[in-house]
């Protein structure tokens, strides 16, 4: 696979499957967002296959749009993805954002809007959850919050493949580390 | 509600609250037909003969301040990718984000277009065909303006790039348009007015997604 037109990561092959979660681990630069992105299909592998199921990608910055309020950031989503009412209401208690929901998202702070955006996979209802850094800026009780998330969907028979360097409380989850950086050239 | 008419509602929710821009748009429409008034003085048989393209011109240079924002924001913060990943298909994603563009930031504008041809002196035997042409014309603007937003997408404040990339897109809807209302053949110039903005509405949104999957890497 490639990012910008160099190679970044090469010999790769795991299998995921339902109510299973991985963790991609390594270092900067080895490439765990394009492993996502790949899965999720907006980047394409050079060789070889990827298959994945229909997919939920979060990439970080969670598409929150901060004029927006919470609660209409989480209806326009629903209406997105074809979920109901219920999805938002049950979204919204997993991350606690009750207390919020009438607030812009632009006021929350960073915590808060990292939850909003992590918020819209169980909204998404796809079986498959990619999740860049989701605990990243998360205290230890919101990200207790996400591992729950995960731990439900994975019980519904979903499957989710999350890079993160913290660590996460997830039962049985996979660790796939990826080695070091190949492409000495990338700056 | 339908993931479209949801995506409508969003942006046209964002494109009025603070930082959306299309306030702005409306403002710079006005202002362009206030320096032409101000800048040609008393001569009133003048300004009414130059009324029709000076309002067309000004539609346009509106409308291209406003393209940028038609997906740079969703970049930025990560909502493109959800729009492409929730999509049905990318094409019919890009034509309602035209759509979406064209009531938040032209329709507008055609409202405001009488106050502008008051200010202008234009006769009011060409108010119809003013409006007419404005609303056969304008959804052309908007489409071409979702195919050029896209192709720029991948660079930081390419709001110019975009404004260039349209540019010579825009010159057949601009003599059209004004021809709609200055001269004899206003009807012709209605009809190939229709078929331009016709024509885009089938290309633009097929173009405007193969420049975003093109700058998705």
């Amino acid at each position: 696979m490639s990012r910008g037109g160099k190679p970044v990561l090469r010999d790769i092959s795991f299998t995921l499957s339902k109510g299973q979660a991985t963790i991609v681990r390594g270092p900067n630069g080895v490439g765990k967002t394009t492993l996502l992105r790949a899965a999720a299909g907006f980047v394409d592998c050079d060789a070889g296959r990827m298959k994945a199921a229909a997919s939920a990608l979060y990439n970080g910055r969670g598409g929150v749009k901060p004029s927006l309020s919470v609660d209409e950031n989480l209806k326009f989503w629903a209406a997105l993805y074809g979920a109901t009412s219920n999805d938002v209401e049950h979204a919204k208690s997993a991350f606690e954002l009750h207390p919020v929901a009438s607030h812009l998202a632009g006021e929350l702070s960073t915590g808060y809007a990292r939850r909003l955006g992590l918020a819209r996979l169980p909204i998404t209802k796809r079986p498959l959850w990619l999740v860049d850094e989701p605990v990243a800026s998360l205290d230890d009780h919101a990200s207790a919050l996400f591992a729950n998330s995960v731990a439900q969907h994975l019980q519904a028979g979903g499957s989710a493949l999350i890079a993160s360097h913290d660590p996460i409380a997830i039962a049985d989850a996979n660790i796939l580390t990826l080695g070091t950086v190949r492409n000495e050239s990338s700056p | 509600m339908s993931a479209l008419g949801a995506i409508i509602i969003r942006d046209i929710r964002l494109a009025w609250r603070a930082g959306g821009g299309a306030l702005q748009g409306i403002i710079f429409f006005i202002l362009i037909g206030v320096f032409f008034s101000f800048a040609i003085g008393p001569n009133i048989a003048l300004i009414a003969s130059i009324a029709p393209p000076v309002i067309w011109a000004a539609a346009l240079l509106a409308t291209q301040l406003s393209l940028d924002q038609i997906w740079r924001a969703d970049k930025e913060d990560g909502s493109l990718e959800i729009l492409i990943e929730a999509s049905d298909g990318l094409s019919l994603t890009a034509l309602t984000k035209a759509i979406a563009h064209w009531l938040a930031s032209l329709a507008p504008i055609i409202v405001i277009a009488p106050a502008l041809a008051i200010m202008l002196n234009l006769p009011s035997t060409k108010y119809s065909p003013l409006i007419l042409s404005l609303l056969i014309g304008t959804p052309a603007l908007s489409l071409i303006g979702t195919f050029g937003a896209a192709l720029a997408i991948s660079l930081p404040r390419a709001g110019l790039l975009t404004a260039i990339l349209t540019g010579p897109l825009y010159i057949p809807i601009l003599i059209f348009g004004a021809g709609a209302i200055g001269n004899a053949n206003g009807s012709a110039n209605l009809m190939l007015l229709a078929a331009y903005s016709l024509f885009a509405a089938i290309i633009s949104p097929l173009a405007a997604a193969a420049a975003l999957r093109f700058n998705l890497d």
